[in-house]
């Protein structure tokens, strides 16, 4: 059992103590759905929520984790790449390694899109007083940068497309139910009993009225 | 296309920031980074702009936009409140579990056998394994808090926002009248 254990966790660790972000991507994505899910029961199950306001809560709930989804994928995981491409090409750094690199023999190269601080400045033992600095930059930098990423993702842009989509969705319901009672019916079509216009019309009516005093 | 972007990339003018303590830098990002005080950031920053957003929402009438607030603002509180309970003993039992000099008979449980050779507590690679056994370990329970949690404190927050929000009204209305 533990070795099987030892095995799976092994995984995890060659797999993703590199780049976490693949997994947390993953977790992510079953939470949010997850949540969702829970979310949407709560909202069915609610008296004191009308409705119509249900029309509009339940494709917003829904919305939430698609979009929530979408924008990790695009906004979040783009953010935070193109922040750690800024600091391992050297295009931001603290100024004491900026000055350094400027007298260095990679003067002309750092900053560019090829240019690698950490495969490049191995081999130079000058960089070595730089190096515990240059990895505390790093760390700051691309976690400040994904949980700036991760906020406007998920507390800006979500919450705006999700209101968009939710709100069409809600005006079309809204639309189409306003339609149905503005809908103009003949004398003939009202006045048969038999007819579907006149079952859907009274019937409801009828129905409430009898059940109404018929109280056990 | 690959080209084109290096090219964008290239024109960007280098910049450089004050110098900082490193173990400063280093100690404010692995507290940010932990499950628990990420949690908070994002909840916090949620509360702040999420109502507000919908709030504005000119797409719906006031009496569902009024509804969509409460139940932002109580969905925000109850998952905020919910994912840091949960997040937080994970990740200190996961924490508990994985040190590599650690003297009691749990302490390297949930390190692989493989990797124990060498490692320190500083190693970057094991506090991301950290993270990552944690944040799975949260996921298994929140498949459960989800449901038992979450959802019926949101449906009860928002019940409360609601009528807290009506007799609000019913009030400023009477003083109106």
């Amino acid at each position: 059992m533990r070795k099987v254990f030892d095995k799976y966790l092994e995984n995890l660790w060659n797999n993703y103590s590199k780049d976490p972000a693949k997994i947390l991507v993953h977790t992510g994505t079953i939470g949010w759905a997850l949540s969702s899910a829970a979310q949407i029961t709560a909202i069915l199950f609610n008296d004191k929520i009308s409705a119509k306001d249900k029309t509009f809560l339940i494709p917003q709930e829904t919305f939430d984790a698609a979009v929530n989804i979408g924008c990790f994928y695009l906004l979040t995981s783009g953010i935070k790449k193109f922040s750690q491409k800024l600091v391992t090409t050297g295009k931001i750094l603290p100024r004491a390694i900026r000055a350094y690199m400027d007298k260095s023999p990679f003067k002309d190269s750092y900053g560019k899109f090829g240019f690698n601080m950490e495969k490049d400045l191995k081999p130079l033992a000058s960089f070595e007083p730089y190096k515990k600095s240059y990895t505390a930059f790093k760390n700051i930098f691309t976690g400040g940068s994904t949980i700036g990423a991760t906020v406007l993702s998920c507390n800006i842009v979500t919450p705006l497309l999700r209101n968009e989509l939710a709100s069409f969705s809600h005006n079309t319901i809204v639309k189409r139910a306003n339609e149905g009672k503005n809908q103009v019916f003949t004398k003939e079509e009202l006045e048969n009993k038999d007819s579907k216009v006149f079952q859907l019309k009274y019937k409801p009516a009828l129905y409430n009225n009898h059940t109404g005093g018929m109280k056990v | 296309m690959s080209i084109s972007i290096s090219k964008i990339f290239d024109r960007i003018p280098k910049m450089s920031v004050p110098n900082g303590n490193p173990d400063t830098w280093n100690k404010i990002a692995d507290w940010a980074s932990r499950p628990a005080p990420n949690r908070a950031i994002t909840g916090i920053t949620a509360y702040i702009t999420q109502p507000y957003i919908d709030g504005h929402n000119r797409n719906v009438d006031k009496a569902t936009r009024d509804i969509s607030k409460d139940r932002t603002r109580a969905k925000v509180i109850v998952g905020t409140l919910a994912g840091i309970a949960v997040r937080q003993p994970s990740y200190n039992l996961v924490e508990a579990m994985t040190h590599p000099e650690g003297t009691k008979k749990y302490s390297k449980w949930l390190i692989p056998g493989s990797k124990l050779l060498g490692l320190t507590e500083n190693s970057i690679f094991l506090k991301t394994h950290r993270i990552i056994v944690s944040t799975l370990l949260a996921l298994g329970i929140m498949c459960f808090s989800n449901f038992a949690l979450d959802a019926p404190g949101t449906a009860f927050l928002t019940n409360l926002l609601i009528d807290r929000r009506k007799a609000r009204n019913a009030l400023k209305e009477g003083v109106d009248a």
